[in-house]
């Protein structure tokens, strides 16, 4: 009989270990979602600097500016779903990549100070949406296997804990950049 | 084929291991490293507490006599009756002991241990009180790393116009990003050299400190390798086990500086400033005990402790009779400071060394993991050992920085490789290259002759180290039973206690 009790009390208070575990783990995942967020909005920030800065030199490539506004416009519409706001991103990363291509081919506006400024934001956004998104898919992956996992799964089925989506670098972003992004050296 | 092996052959030959190994490896030797440390400085404790628990019971006896004196006896009976009877017992344990010693013939190894266990229990308050003085110390350290920091090193706020500085506070927040830290903060000191350091309570709270050379000299991968390690080195919690390590010093110094009480003005002060410090937290406060605190670490505290005795050189009768009580303390203050002062240098430094290279270590492999670079990291550990790199005011900080070369010119030897709080640049590339990193240069083999003379030299210098631990050994549990019996004996007399 106080076997039994005994037995029971460490079962239930393995439980309650079982679900702290979890619920930390997913308020983990839930804050590095928050990190990517600011940074992607940061990045969306960006766009309307860096594109009147630019505008002015190339009246002729109106096509590019309109795939990164409406890239942008996309990003801003996605809001919180991480799928469709994955491939909103990617898309954004990609027409800002062609954009900045095209600053390359121009020698006096590459040097321009306020376009070094602009192209050191972007390189560190992008870096920083980088090590958010690893951060993110470290913490998705943990919380993941903790989730699915015996004994946790039964935890997790009883008290509605889901697998959270990874958040995919994009076909693009995974290639070399054809944009040289680092500033220059010194 | 020949040709295609050649630039094999001059790079290093390692195992190849993953940063998370590397990282499992490092974490498993702090602990083993820190387990060593933690025993040998509770010895060093145990020692102190010789001298320390005695004037603690005299303390405690003191108060407890003062209450009962001003009328408070219902407050101070049952606990100096509780002292007295324990004080009592330890006495007889002691006295039983030194009889046991004294006696012919001996045949200690057979029943000496009993009562060596049974005395070991007046070292028990000295060693509480250093238990409670190393947290209180540990707490200074927290509180005050960040502004002693920046005061030492002349370290200034990074200028927002300045495009490197942006540069690079945007390299630390892309770091801290991938390490899941909060962004710490970020000072420049302008000095043409290159190093970066962390300070701070814990890794939310931290200043990572970089030198402008760093910024001029190393481009955007290379200072992102460089942050990432110091980074890396924060977000695994080096500096909470800095201060800790950093704390064992100071108690260890306030106890010193306790035996000194009788005989040197400057320890009132200096327990003066640390009680305060312990009550305000506010951090200058802080840094000014942990300072005065620790010149009792100073050989010089020795000299100035002798000084009471010149006054049996100046009134050679009446001096000589006042001065005698003195002559025991600075006899026993001396005798004490040596044995620690041995153990600090010959038993504690090593582990502590090796322990605080392996967390640097551990820090190069978080750094690959943040950065996937281990190229940038060999470069940039290169360009800081290519000269001289710790900035002024840097020496007593030397652990908190990326790399601590421990010669002038900056190059590492084997033969001061102890004194180094971090490895040399050499060894730390050879494991990167075991990372991952390619263009590591294989370690330039040593000559024979090398070999024969440390051979040789390790022959020779083995049995007069065996000796000198034996002799420290064998000094050190004699100062213990002689400052422990005597002073519970001088306690016991004042106090009455039979």
């Amino acid at each position: 009989m106080r076997w039994g009790l005994l037995a029971i009390a460490a079962i239930a208070a393995y439980a309650v270990i079982l679900f702290n575990g979890l619920v930390t783990r997913r308020n983990r995942v839930r804050n590095a979602w928050a990190q990517i967020d600011v940074q992607l909005r940061r990045r969306a920030d960006l766009v309307p600097n860096l594109v009147a800065s630019v505008q002015a030199y190339m009246t002729h490539e109106r096509a590019t500016f309109e795939a990164v506004a409406k890239a942008r416009a996309r990003v801003l519409a996605a809001g919180g779903d991480v799928t469709a706001r994955a491939g909103a991103e990617a898309e954004l990363g990609a027409s800002l990549r062609s954009l900045l291509a095209l600053v390359e081919a121009m020698p006096d506006l590459k040097a321009s100070q306020n376009m070094l400024s602009l192209q050191e934001e972007l390189a560190s956004t992008e870096n920083r949406i980088a090590a958010a998104r690893q951060f993110y898919n470290d913490a998705v992956l943990d919380h993941n296997n903790a989730v699915g996992m015996v004994p946790g799964n039964l935890v997790a089925a009883l008290f509605g804990f889901r697998p959270e989506p990874l958040f995919e670098a994009d076909v693009a972003s995974r290639a070399l950049p054809a944009v040289q992004f680092a500033a220059p050296t010194a | 084929m020949t040709d295609s092996n050649l630039p094999e052959a001059s790079t290093a030959q390692v195992e190849r291991v993953s940063f998370f190994d590397e990282q499992a490896r490092r974490r498993r030797g702090t602990w083993r490293l820190s387990l060593i440390c933690l025993t040998i400085a509770c010895l060093i404790g145990a020692v102190v507490s010789s001298v320390i628990s005695p004037l603690l019971l005299g303390l405690a006896f003191s108060v407890l006599h003062l209450l009962r004196l001003v009328g408070l006896g219902i407050v101070a009976d049952w606990p100096l009756h509780a002292l007295s009877t324990w004080t009592g017992e330890m006495l007889a344990a002691v006295g039983a002991l030194l009889d046991h010693i004294g006696r012919e013939p001996r045949d200690n190894d057979v029943s000496l241990f009993p009562y060596v266990r049974r005395a070991s229990g007046l070292l028990v308050p000295g060693m509480l009180a250093g238990g409670v003085i190393w947290l209180l110390a540990r707490r200074m350290h927290l509180g005050s790393a960040t502004t002693t920091a920046i005061a030492t090193l002349a370290a200034r706020a990074p200028r927002d116009d300045d495009f490197e500085e942006h540069q690079l506070a945007n390299i630390v927040a892309e770091t801290a990003l991938a390490a899941g830290i909060p962004t710490p903060a970020l000072m420049i000191i302008d000095t043409p050299l290159v190093n970066a350091a962390a300070f701070g309570r814990s890794h939310e709270h931290a200043t990572v400190i970089v030198t402008r050379g760093l910024l001029d000299r190393l481009d955007r991968t290379e200072t992102q390798a460089l942050i990432a390690d110091v980074v890396a080195s924060v977000g695994a919690g080096d500096l909470a086990l800095a201060a800790s390590l950093r704390a064992v010093f100071t108690a260890l110094g306030l106890l010193l500086t306790g035996i000194d009480l009788l005989i040197r003005v400057k320890a009132w002060r200096a327990v003066g400033s640390f009680l305060r410090a312990a009550v305000s937290g506010a951090p200058q406060m802080q840094a000014l005990a942990i300072a005065r605190t620790e010149e009792a670490l100073d050989p010089d505290s020795m000299q100035e402790g002798t000084r009471v005795l010149d006054l049996a050189k100046r009134r050679p009768l009446l001096g000589s009779v006042a001065v005698l009580p003195f002559a025991f303390v600075v006899l026993a203050a001396a005798l004490q400071k040596l044995l620690v002062f041995l153990w600090m240098a010959l038993v504690l430094g090593w582990p502590l060394g090796l322990l605080w290279r392996t967390r640097r270590y551990l820090a190069d492999a978080s750094a690959v993991q943040l950065t996937r670079d281990p190229d940038s990291l060999v470069r940039a550990l290169n360009g800081i050992a290519s000269e001289q790199s710790l900035p002024e005011g840097g020496k007593d900080l030397a652990h908190a920085f990326v790399h601590a070369p421990d010669r002038p010119d900056g190059r590492d030897g084997k033969a001061y490789a102890i004194l180094s709080p971090t490895p040399s640049v050499e060894a730390r590339a050879a494991r990167l290259a075991a990372m991952g990193a390619r263009d590591v240069p294989a370690r330039t083999p040593r000559p024979m002759a090398f070999y024969v003379a440390s051979t040789v030299g390790s022959l020779i210098l083995a049995p007069l180290l065996l000796i000198l631990f034996i002799l420290i050994a064998g000094l050190t549990i004699n100062v213990v039973i002689f400052s422990a019996a005597l002073g519970t004996f001088i306690v016991a007399a004042i106090f009455g206690i039979v």
